[in-house]
């Protein structure tokens, strides 16, 4: 969905699958050092998405942090592959796995280099077990255990609010978005995630992020026709309107295959 | 605006090196870059001051350790002060909490 949402290398998706009973989110980017802190905010924000407690989400964010900046190091020579890590509930755990598509066969890090890294991993996963065949890419698979006190959100209806929430504050933090702006753009990205799910077609839905100097554009969908509309209603608040119009630079949808429809909403970081 | 924010502080008989933020791969280069900075400006003891350190992974861990030995090659005192308990627990979990001065101080 999302590699078809924005072509090119530097953009990020993130899917949730919500058709099935155990719901899945997915992060597609690169596999380097800039977006190690990318994959950390999606590991925190499915945590919080699926309710397993602040606690996990702390494991979750280190954890996955150490298996990125390993693909990040030592899965491609020169140009950057991709890195997908996908986060479910699985009953009593948090299951997440790293994956690349690059050499795979290599060890984790050089001896010395790395074996904090997966000390870490081992300190505050439950379960690890990494495969990594000759040509074939590397899957990092980590389970954590459920914080003592979970949050209580509704797992069974996640949304990709908490998870778009922190990836668009760290880019817009990045693309040196002024502070209001960065605010602005937190909300407005917030507000369509959380109206998002109420226009999918199926039970697949993608977000695609694409961060420039100063501008992040976010592209959902497919939504159903005249799902957009919907949404963009379904978010208006009274006295203020198009919450998102009036937070957003610009908003369009657009109608690639007359099937379905994408919502894009372009946030600035000045005026 | 990085993922990190560098704060550096003299006084008569030392500098303070605040961090700000997530130390991971993409910021953990600025760091030793300014402890290097710092060693080479100068005298007196290095602190390196954690509490406002949101996240630290083993890079961010590995730059603190490849700190502290360029400072104790300058014959520098080096001391932590200790960040909140992601942070900390970095040091307990690899083993590495007896190698360094570990100075609590109130929270900022």
């Amino acid at each position: 969905v999302t590699e078809q949402a924005y072509e090119g290398s530097s953009s990020i998706g993130v899917e949730l699958a919500l058709g099935t009973a155990m719901p899945i989110a997915t992060l597609r980017t690169r596999a380097t050092q800039e977006r190690v802190a990318v994959a950390r905010q999606f590991a925190a924000g499915a945590a919080d998405a699926f309710g397993a407690g602040a606690t996990t989400g702390e494991d979750a964010k280190l954890a996955v942090t150490e298996a990125c900046t390993n693909a990040a190091l030592h899965a491609y020579d020169g140009t950057p592959g991709p890195l997908q890590v996908e986060a479910r509930l699985f009953g009593d755990r948090l299951v997440v796995a790293v994956r690349d598509a690059g050499r795979g066969g290599a060890p984790q890090h050089a001896p010395d280099e790395g074996r904090y890294g997966l000390a870490l991993i081992e300190a505050v996963a439950e379960h690890v077990r990494v495969e990594s065949a000759e040509a074939s890419g590397t899957e990092v698979r980590m389970e954590f255990g459920l914080s003592p006190d979970p949050t209580p959100i509704a797992t069974e209806a996640p949304t990709h609010a908490p998870i778009v929430r922190r990836i668009v504050s760290l880019l817009a933090a990045e693309a040196g978005f002024r502070l209001d702006r960065l605010a602005d753009a937190v909300l407005a990205a917030e507000t369509v995630a959380m109206h998002a799910r109420a226009h999918v077609p199926g039970g697949l839905l993608g977000v695609a992020l694409r961060d420039a100097s100063s501008v992040i554009e976010m592209r959902v969908g497919p939504l159903v026709p005249g799902g957009a509309t919907g949404l963009l209603r379904d978010a208006e608040l009274p006295g203020v309107g198009s919450l998102v119009e009036r937070l957003a630079q610009e908003v369009s949808i657009e109608q690639p295959n007359r099937t379905g429809d994408f919502l894009v909403v372009r946030l600035a970081g000045a005026d | 605006m990085s993922i990190l924010e560098l704060d550096v502080e003299h006084s008569a008989s030392s500098t303070r090196i605040s961090l700000k933020g997530e130390l991971d791969i993409a910021s953990a280069p600025r760091v030793e870059e300014e402890v290097r900075r710092v060693l080479g400006a100068g005298d007196g003891a290095l602190l390196l001051d954690l509490r406002e350190l949101t996240f630290m992974d083993s890079t961010g861990l590995r730059a603190i350790v490849r700190s502290h030995e360029a400072a104790e090659r300058a014959g520098r005192r080096f001391a932590i002060v200790r960040g909140p308990e992601p942070v900390d627990r970095v040091f307990q979990i690899v083993g590495l909490e007896g190698r360094f001065e570990l100075l609590d101080e109130p929270p900022v």
